[in-house]
């Protein structure tokens, strides 16, 4: 009997509110617009995505901020300070929106999903790394609202990227990709890695202290098969910087 | 006789779309029953239950032309029952008893018999007896399969887990049911 009450209950309140007009059906136009707003956005949360990874690999072959790992613990620092985080963290943001924008679709449960985050994730790094290679990159990079992402660091409080011009005992002159040239103070506590036979026209990552005008270095490796061709490109690009 | 009374669920859903709104009262008769009882299992107290699926049948209404007519309408109106359930008992968390849930014992007293195959009647049982001790991550697909009588296929949509993952959650459910049986005895 109770049983009936609440049954009966259900089915007048729900008809009721429906009769009154206190509900109504969504139209069917907000369920196309939600339709395509949800594929536009998972198109353009990969692009993002894509396209900064792009940004990333562009900026890792300019300049790569890994080969100050291999002064040990100072270089920490200095790749920290390097490694293009805001490019990375976009290309991550990218490819989170897109994985949740994906859960949506039926097809993200009816599959693996495992499966599809891998996919996603080598797709989105393939692209990435193929349009690096493009010369894409050169041209867009001139764009006033993307100039920020493009933009290397060669000298900071606590480090030096250059091509040597000249070199002595005691003393290196380098000059940036940007145009800088800075005179780097060699002592006996200098580290050289892995050797001293550094020769001009070597491109050098410095790791040291600003004494004045000159910067006094502590540990310097030479990046042996670095692309400096591209680093000089950079140099018109990133006059504002210094 | 309502012509709606004919029409299978995806036709009837259309003909509200289209032509009546008043025959949604057809699609409220048709599921009442089964989605009290299924979100029962699930948070295990009347009077939500029914606020529940109230929930469920206004928010199926407005959202009726969300709806694609070439899939199950059942497995959409018992997802969003689903949905509605599981955000209360996320709410809730504490556990209710099944000793105040006994009328789930009753209502499926007569169905048993229905049910052929020996270790789902087991199952169903145990099912009855134990539901309360088992997390909701099996109780819903144990609650579909045995006691709603849903295909693997249908609870995946249900769910929005694959298929395989329901075979898994059904079965390591069955396994923690086996052992808070022996428990309690």
């Amino acid at each position: 009997m109770q049983k009936s009450k609440v049954k009966k209950n259900i089915q007048g309140s729900v008809m009721d509110k429906i009769r009154k007009d206190h509900i109504s059906m969504r139209p069917r136009i907000y369920f196309i617009i939600g339709s395509f707003l949800f594929a536009a956005g998972l198109f353009f949360a990969i692009i993002m995505a894509v396209f900064f990874v792009n940004v990333a690999v562009f900026r890792f072959s300019g300049h790569s901020p890994f080969v100050f790992l291999c002064m040990g613990r100072p270089g920490l620092g200095p790749f920290i300070s390097s490694v293009p985080w805001l490019s990375l963290l976009v290309s991550v943001l990218g490819m989170t929106s897109g994985l949740l924008i994906l859960k949506r679709y039926d097809f993200s449960y009816k599959n693996n999903y495992l499966l599809i985050v891998i996919g996603l994730v080598a797709m989105v790094l393939t692209s990435g790394f193929i349009l690096s290679t493009l010369r894409f990159n050169e041209k867009i990079s001139e764009e006033k609202f993307l100039r920020p992402f493009y933009r290397q660091k060669y000298l900071s409080s606590g480090w030096v990227i250059g091509k040597v011009e000249d070199t002595e005992a005691d003393f290196m002159k380098v000059v940036t990709p940007g145009g800088k040239h800075v005179s780097i103070l060699i002592d006996e506590d200098t580290e050289f890695f892995p050797g001293e036979d550094i020769e001009v026209g070597d491109t050098v990552y410095v790791v040291g202290e600003w004494e004045g005008d000159k910067f006094k270095a502590t540990k310097v490796t030479e990046r042996k098969q670095g692309n400096f061709l591209r680093m000089q490109k950079e140099k018109r690009r990133s006059k504002s910087f210094f | 006789m309502s012509i709606s009374v004919n029409l299978s669920d995806e036709e009837l859903v259309d003909f509200v779309r289209k032509n009546d709104k008043e025959s949604y009262i057809e699609v409220v008769r048709r599921y009442q029953e089964k989605l009290l009882r299924y979100v029962n299992y699930i948070i295990r107290d009347e009077n939500q239950s029914d606020d529940i699926v109230q929930n469920t049948f206004i928010k199926a209404y407005k959202n009726l032309h969300g709806f694609n007519t070439k899939r199950k309408f059942s497995s959409w109106i018992y997802r969003i029952a689903h949905n509605e359930a599981v955000n209360i008992v996320r709410k809730k968390k504490n556990e209710i008893s099944l000793e105040k849930n006994s009328w789930i014992g009753e209502k499926f007293a007569g169905k048993e018999d229905i049910i052929g195959d020996f270790e789902k009647k087991e199952a169903v049982k145990m099912i009855k007896l134990s539901l309360n001790r088992l997390p909701i991550k099996y109780r819903s697909p144990l609650t579909l399969f045995f006691l709603e009588e849903k295909s693997y296929e249908e609870i995946s949509d249900i769910l929005r887990i694959p298929k395989g993952t329901v075979g898994t959650r059904i079965g390591r459910g069955k396994g923690l049911l086996k052992k808070i049986c022996r428990n309690q005895k």
